[in-house]
């Protein structure tokens, strides 16, 4: 073990790279504490379940370590290097049990994204609170790689040329597949809106 | 961005207004205050893309670890990891195993020995083609064991077979004398091959060239000995090996038997020379693999990132001098990840088959792959 100070929150990627490849058990750990949960918060999009993405997330990390060796000497991201190797793994398990995507979410490769013409200027009134409600709603019905690329662009904030490596399509998919899904959580305001005005009188009657 | 309506969505998908969303500077701020003042009727467009990033960003990131599901995963890894440290300083060779994800991690323990070499310049004596070392392999084979012989007279590698599992790379213009199943696993070789050993520590495997004995549990080396006077070479690719001066009037076997005995073991990254003069064991340093005349597959690192099973195919014909037939159809677009590094033919077959879900044959010098799931 190297002998490098303690405290690991400072160092950069970089450093943590070298500190893993010299076979230095602390940098191994301060990677897994900086990106481990974000990582399995990822995998959890990939994958319902969370057992099973707990499991994928777990090899990520002991594959890193026995492959310290033989890894890259440079890494630009070790975060895209996890998320990459994570989306792989789950996406081998996957293939035990399904095989393919759904034909929903293979048509968005190659659609245009729909132009957004009913656009209104008007001032929203929602209050934080009701959309917040109303996106987490939504993301629960949108096609997977939708939510996949929302988090991955929102959440966890790769390019747009990342998160087209990552998900192996190209960056028009990826632009379309964010399109898409904010058009989605747009459009289905005000139908949600309706819906939860129809069960608040329903309610008081 | 670039002069337009800006809707809504164009707020949201532009990287720059997300990244002044989520972490505000001077810079950015200057910029956005800027266009604010041109465009002072877009102020509650931006603040609603502002409230949805937020969100998105918030309902995105909702399936974090808990602590205790953070600090289970990391005693996992650790324990995990201790014990594959553990494990490698006593077998730095492991076989394939059959758990769902075993050989993977298998294979990245094997990988982590890639490169590992290590060297034995030996001296020979100038002697017959027959060899006196030879003919005592020959005297001391067990009654009732059928010696083989094969001869590579091609211009190719040419991989032989084991009755134990392991595989021998014959370069041209070599031998290899082995018995038909082994009782002792013993071999006579003559010229230059590469071994991949299957590990079994209760029956060590010898190899015999004139003048020295190599005795190996599992790994994978090189044994390079002329039938001319020139130097026999060892190196070690993975794993460790033991090598023994065999002199005229000590048995062979009792000599590999007993390390104590002028034998030199030889740790990654050695090697050695003998030295016919001073009749003595020298160590040596540097890789032994990077000689312009070492082997393909001596070279070859067996390292597969989602790499397509065309060229992983490839990579083994060159190797192992033979001929691999499958549906192009069907796995022509798969991708495989593996490190198959020191692993016998057969062992790299199973793997490479297990992953493709695929079946395989080996007649001759042919090996055919059926079955497979097709990859798009």
């Amino acid at each position: 073990m190297a002998s490098l100070p303690s405290s690991r929150n400072n160092y950069t990627d970089q450093q943590l790279w070298r500190g893993l490849r010299e076979g230095d058990e602390s940098a191994f750990t301060a990677i897994f504490d900086r990106y481990h949960r974000t990582l399995y918060n990822y995998g959890n999009k990939l994958f319902s379940d969370s057992a099973l993405v707990e499991d994928a997330v777990q090899e990520v990390f002991i594959d890193v370590w026995r492959m310290r060796a033989t890894l890259s000497e440079e890494i630009i991201s070790i975060k895209f290097y996890l998320y990459r190797s994570l989306r792989r793994r789950i996406h081998r398990m996957q293939g035990k049990y399904q095989s393919g995507g759904t034909i929903e979410e293979l048509v968005d490769d190659d659609s245009t994204p729909t132009s957004n013409t009913e656009e209104t200027t008007q001032i929203e009134q929602e209050s934080r609170d009701l959309l917040s409600r109303r996106i987490q709603e939504l993301l629960t019905h949108l096609p997977k790689r939708q939510v996949e690329a929302l988090t991955l662009y929102y959440y966890d904030e790769f390019s747009i040329s990342e998160i087209a490596q990552l998900m192996d399509v190209n960056e028009k998919s990826v632009r379309n597949f964010i399109h898409r899904a904010i058009t989605s959580l747009r459009q289905n305001r005000n139908w949600l809106i309706g819906s939860l005005l129809i069960f608040w009188l329903l309610c008081s009657l | 961005m670039k002069q337009a309506a800006y809707v809504l969505t164009d707020f949201l998908e532009d990287p720059d207004f997300m990244r002044w969303i989520k972490h505000p500077d001077a810079t950015q701020d200057a910029y956005w205050q800027q266009f604010l003042e041109a465009h002072p009727d877009k102020k509650p467009i931006v603040e609603m893309a502002r409230q949805y990033i937020l969100i998105v960003a918030e309902q995105t990131g909702q399936q974090l670890p808990t602590a205790a599901q953070s600090d289970m995963m990391r005693q996992y890894i650790q324990k995990h990891i201790r014990e594959e440290n553990n494990e490698k300083t006593v077998t730095p060779f492991t076989r394939t195993v059959g758990t769902n994800w075993g050989w993977l991690r298998m294979a990245a323990s094997i990988a982590l020995v890639i490169s590992i070499g290590l060297g034995t310049y030996w001296h020979s004596q100038r002697q017959a083609i027959q060899p006196e070392s030879y003919q005592q392999f020959v005297k001391e084979t067990p009654a009732g064991v059928t010696l083989k012989e094969t001869r590579n007279d091609t211009d190719r590698p040419l991989t032989v077979l084991l009755s134990d599992g392991s595989s021998v790379v014959l370069q041209p213009a070599s031998r290899l004398s082995y018995p038909d199943t082994f009782q002792q696993r013993e071999v006579y070789l003559t010229g230059k091959a590469f071994f991949e050993i299957v590990k079994d520590p209760s029956h060590p495997f010898l190899v015999y060239t004139r003048g020295i004995a190599t005795k190996v549990l599992g790994t994978s080396f090189m044994v390079d000995a002329p039938e001319s006077g020139q130097p026999i070479k060892v190196a070690v690719k993975t794993g460790r090996v033991a090598v023994y001066a065999l002199e005229k009037s000590s048995s062979v076997r009792q000599k590999a038997a007993n390390p104590e005995l002028s034998g030199l073991v030889l740790t990654p990254n050695q090697g050695a020379e003998y030295s016919i003069d001073s009749k003595r064991l020298v160590r040596m340093s540097g890789s032994v693999f990077t000689q312009p005349e070492t082997q393909v597959i001596a070279k070859q690192s067996f390292d597969f990132d989602e790499t397509p099973v065309p060229e992983v195919f490839n990579t083994l014909e060159k190797a192992y001098g033979v001929h691999i037939v499958y549906d192009e159809t069907i796995l022509g677009k798969c991708t495989l990840s593996a490190s198959l590094v020191g692993q016998p033919f057969h062992d790299k077959l199973a793997v490479v088959c297990k992953a493709l879900e695929a079946q395989y044959a080996i007649q001759g010098n042919q090996v055919t792959i059926t079955g497979g799931q097709r990859c798009q």
